[in-house]
């Protein structure tokens, strides 16, 4: 048998593909029929996302960990999974390479909407304190508000800082408000208003919490602050639930 | 900490991973080892409008996010056309906690790769007694898990 020459059987690439995707570009809109259409379901890999899916699909809470060795593809994969469930463009769907997957799901998931909260830890800086992940998740989901509902991102209080001014404009007292005005005159030689201004809402709203009058109103438990922000989201933003994909959890 | 050979090599990469590189070597070492690359300066103070400066640190930070990621969404590095971006006043990065999170988001893949430039003093400077100067505070920042890849310097 004759031999063929290796070059007459591969050809190299022009140019070298990309192959390390990055979540936050991967999950625009813009990219989201081109990084579905990239994606390879290998049978095992359909299960995974039949997994989630179905959970989706019958609005059951779930967390999973994707763990796989380097250059396995976990990002892709994340930004796959994310493209199917939020965005609703119809080419995505079609873009989708494996039949059963797409006969399956296609229908069932057009019907529910997830608020995405999808990020990467990596380059995240220090996270000092026992609470950074909490500060971290809060920092996420504003950042998802002012790009995907920026119409809600006023309207949902999600920090402490944002509480507590939140708590002052609608909730507090007229006894509390002169409390307040006592504790800044005194502490900062400005009235609340006065150095909400100068100094920004979540400074504002530091000061308040150091005085200690929003106690009890700040949602302080980590279970507490996310059923509250959930609540919020899903019933203002008339969503089914929120999607939280967190990528290269390693470099936190 | 590694030499500037191992910058030439990297540099010399058909493809990077996600690389930022702090450097802490001069600027003619660095001139010198990026010479024949496609190489942008971005200095974070230049993202400031100085004709509409913040009026607090919140602001600050929120502005100078926005305008970092709108300028690293601007460059699209491609095969045919990688970038080196050498980052100067990376220090602002830690004042605002900004982190490299928006480097590492928008910019740092297989064609776009960052230096982040970090000159220390040679000597300790005598600073007044109420002043209390931290010389490592920028490099453990840059240097913390999740940060800068690879450390590099024109030294040895």
């Amino acid at each position: 048998m004759k031999l063929q020459r290796l070059k007459e059987i591969i050809c190299v690439k022009p140019e070298p593909p990309e192959t390390t995707p990055l979540l936050s570009k991967i999950i625009l809109e813009a990219n989201a029929v081109r990084t579905v259409q990239e994606y390879l379901f290998t049978p095992s890999l359909r299960a995974h996302f039949q997994m989630v899916f179905e959970c989706a699909v019958h609005r059951r809470g779930q967390g999973f960990w994707v763990q796989a060795e380097y250059g396995a593809g976990k990002t892709h994969f994340l930004g796959t999974l994310v493209n199917l469930l939020i965005w609703r463009d119809e080419a995505l769907w079609k873009a989708v390479r494996d039949d059963d997957l797409r006969k399956t799901y296609a229908h069932p998931l057009s019907k529910v909407r997830m608020f995405p909260v999808a990020f990467s830890l990596r380059g995240m800086g220090a996270a000092d304190g026992a609470d950074s992940l909490m500060r971290i998740l809060e920092e996420q989901i504003r950042e998802s508000l002012r790009t995907i509902r920026p119409d809600l991102d006023e309207k949902i209080p999600i920090t402490s800082e944002e509480l507590a001014d939140h708590w002052y404009r609608t909730e507090s007292t007229d006894w509390e408000k002169a409390g307040a005005r006592s504790f800044f005159e005194k502490e900062n030689k400005a009235s609340p208003e006065e150095y909400r201004k100068a100094n920004g809402v979540k400074a504002f709203g530091r000061e308040l919490v150091r005085s200690g009058l929003p106690q009890g109103k700040l949602k302080g438990k980590f279970k507490e602050r996310f059923s509250w922000i959930y609540e919020q989201i899903t019933k203002l933003g008339e969503y089914d639930g929120l999607l939280f994909v967190v990528d290269e959890f390693r470099s936190w | 900490m590694n030499g500037v050979t191992e910058l030439k090599n990297l540099l010399r990469q058909k493809t990077w991973d996600k690389d930022v590189v702090l450097w802490l070597g001069s600027d003619a070492a660095l001139k010198d080892a990026l010479s024949l690359c496609n190489t942008q300066e971005l200095d974070i103070l230049d993202l400031f409008d100085p004709d509409n400066l913040p009026a607090n640190d919140e602001d600050a930070r929120a502005r100078l996010a926005t305008s970092l990621r709108q300028h690293l969404q601007g460059l699209q590095p491609t095969a045919r056309s990688k970038i080196v971006l050498v980052v100067r006043s990376g220090g602002l990065l830690v004042r605002y906690s900004l982190g490299l999170k928006s480097f590492y988001d928008w910019f740092c893949g297989n064609f776009g790769m960052v230096i982040i430039t970090l000159a220390r003093a040679a000597e300790k400077m005598a600073w007044p007694a109420a002043v209390v100067f931290d010389d490592d505070r920028l490099y453990d920042y840059f240097t913390g898990i999740g940060m800068c890849s690879r450390v590099i310097t024109d030294k040895g």
